[in-house]
């Protein structure tokens, strides 16, 4: 009994899958800009292009379906993202909203597609780059838009407390403002992905493995299969969702940086 | 205008990470300087309740 | 298998503020949905709830990284 839920050659141990599988090696040479993720995001802005401008070259008033696919995003973003949230002058933007939305949304679905499999945004310093400039662009409008003294009085001062309590207040909102609110939107999305895609390596990597073991383990195998794909439907549910939650997030602190006040 | 309320829940929690982040932080600090074991306590407590007071003072007054 | 018993605490400590958010806005909901007029007395009620919840388990995260 027992040797039919065991493994024939010894030292066949499973190696689960751990960080360092994200660390992929350099496809050209010894070049470390020339890895998967970084082919990636180019990949993804030269098929982003591609649809836009085929979705809107011929643009008529009845639109052909692959207008309609592309009009349908644009739509959902401008109005549920922009200008529910960020007001009468949200049409200034829509374009960076937009642009984030589907960059984010297409890295993302590139890990379930089929030979690509690797989300791009799980390496860190995509999404701290993002996240960064989210950042840069909320404080430059609230700046633009207030002044640079008014907008600093807005956020370290809130109003209606006595005095000395802002010495405990102040350090709270600069560190919310300055530190967190970049570091948890990149984290998130960040966190999202990898721990997706490592939840995927499991299952399939399990799978495989178990393949090679004896009758017993062999027929139990197909479960960990059929786990793993209905996990990878699962995860196209979690990237859709972070995708908006980034630009959703983004859009709330423009909106905020750009309110009279609080 | 309602749906800015939508991102309440993040601002909130923003808050509570930062709080005990900096005053925590700030004890940590202390205990390694002066040796002791309390301050770092005191920071985190001191911290979330400025948070809340914080989260009180943004969404909790009027409404 | 090498690791920090510290991280099974905190999974287990965050089962009570995850219930607690989960409840209080399952109340929040209920109350807005039979009242719709009473949504912007609930919502502050709602989210400080949420706050005094999530605090406790940001303290177990916390604490899980520096005991």
């Amino acid at each position: 009994m027992r040797s039919m839920f065991s493994f024939r050659a010894e030292g066949s141990e499973f190696i689960p899958p751990s960080s360092k599988d994200f660390v992929l090696p350099p496809i050209f040479g010894d070049n470390e800009f020339t890895t998967k993720p970084i082919f990636l995001v180019i990949f993804s802005v030269v098929i982003i292009s591609i649809f836009f401008i085929a979705a809107s070259r011929k643009a008529s008033i009845v639109p052909s379906k692959l207008q309609f696919a592309g009009e349908s995003v644009y739509a959902y973003v401008r109005n549920d993202l922009g200008k529910d949230i960020i007001g009468h002058e949200f049409m200034r933007f829509v374009p960076y909203l937009f642009t984030l939305f589907v960059f984010i949304l297409t890295n993302n679905i590139f890990g379930i597609v089929p030979l690509i499999q690797f989300p791009t945004m799980s390496r860190i310093s995509f999404a701290y780059v993002l996240g960064i400039i989210t950042f840069g662009v909320f404080h430059y409008v609230g700046i633009r838009h207030h002044g640079i003294f008014k907008y600093l009085k807005d956020i370290l001062f809130m109003p209606g407390v006595p005095k000395p309590v802002y010495i405990l207040l102040t350090p709270i909102e600069i560190a919310t403002y300055l530190i967190v609110r970049p570091l948890t939107i990149s984290l998130r999305l960040f966190a999202n992905m990898f721990a997706g895609h490592l939840l995927l390596m499991i299952f399939i990597l399990g799978g495989e493995h178990l393949l090679q073991g004896a009758i017993g383990l062999k027929l139990v195998s197909p479960f960990a299969f059929a786990f793993g794909i209905a996990i990878t439907f699962f995860e196209f549910l979690v990237q859709c969702l972070q995708a908006y939650i980034f630009t959703l997030l983004t859009a709330l602190y423009i909106g905020g940086a750009l309110a009279d006040e609080h | 205008m309602s749906r800015v309320n939508e991102g309440a829940a993040w601002t909130i929690l923003g808050y509570l990470i930062s709080g005990p982040l900096f005053w925590g932080g700030i004890g940590w600090a202390l205990d390694k300087w002066l040796v002791t074991g309390y301050f770092l306590p005191i920071g985190l407590l001191l911290g979330m309740g400025a948070a809340l007071y914080l989260v009180w003072l943004r969404f909790g007054r009027e409404g | 298998m090498t690791g920090t018993l510290n991280l099974v605490g905190y999974g287990l400590a965050a089962i009570g503020p995850g219930l607690a958010v989960g409840m209080i806005f399952a109340a929040y909901i209920n109350g807005v949905a039979r009242q719709p007029e009473a949504r912007s007395v609930l919502q502050p009620i709602a989210f400080l709830g949420f706050a005094m919840a999530e605090a406790l388990a940001l303290f177990g995260l916390v604490l899980a990284f520096v005991l």
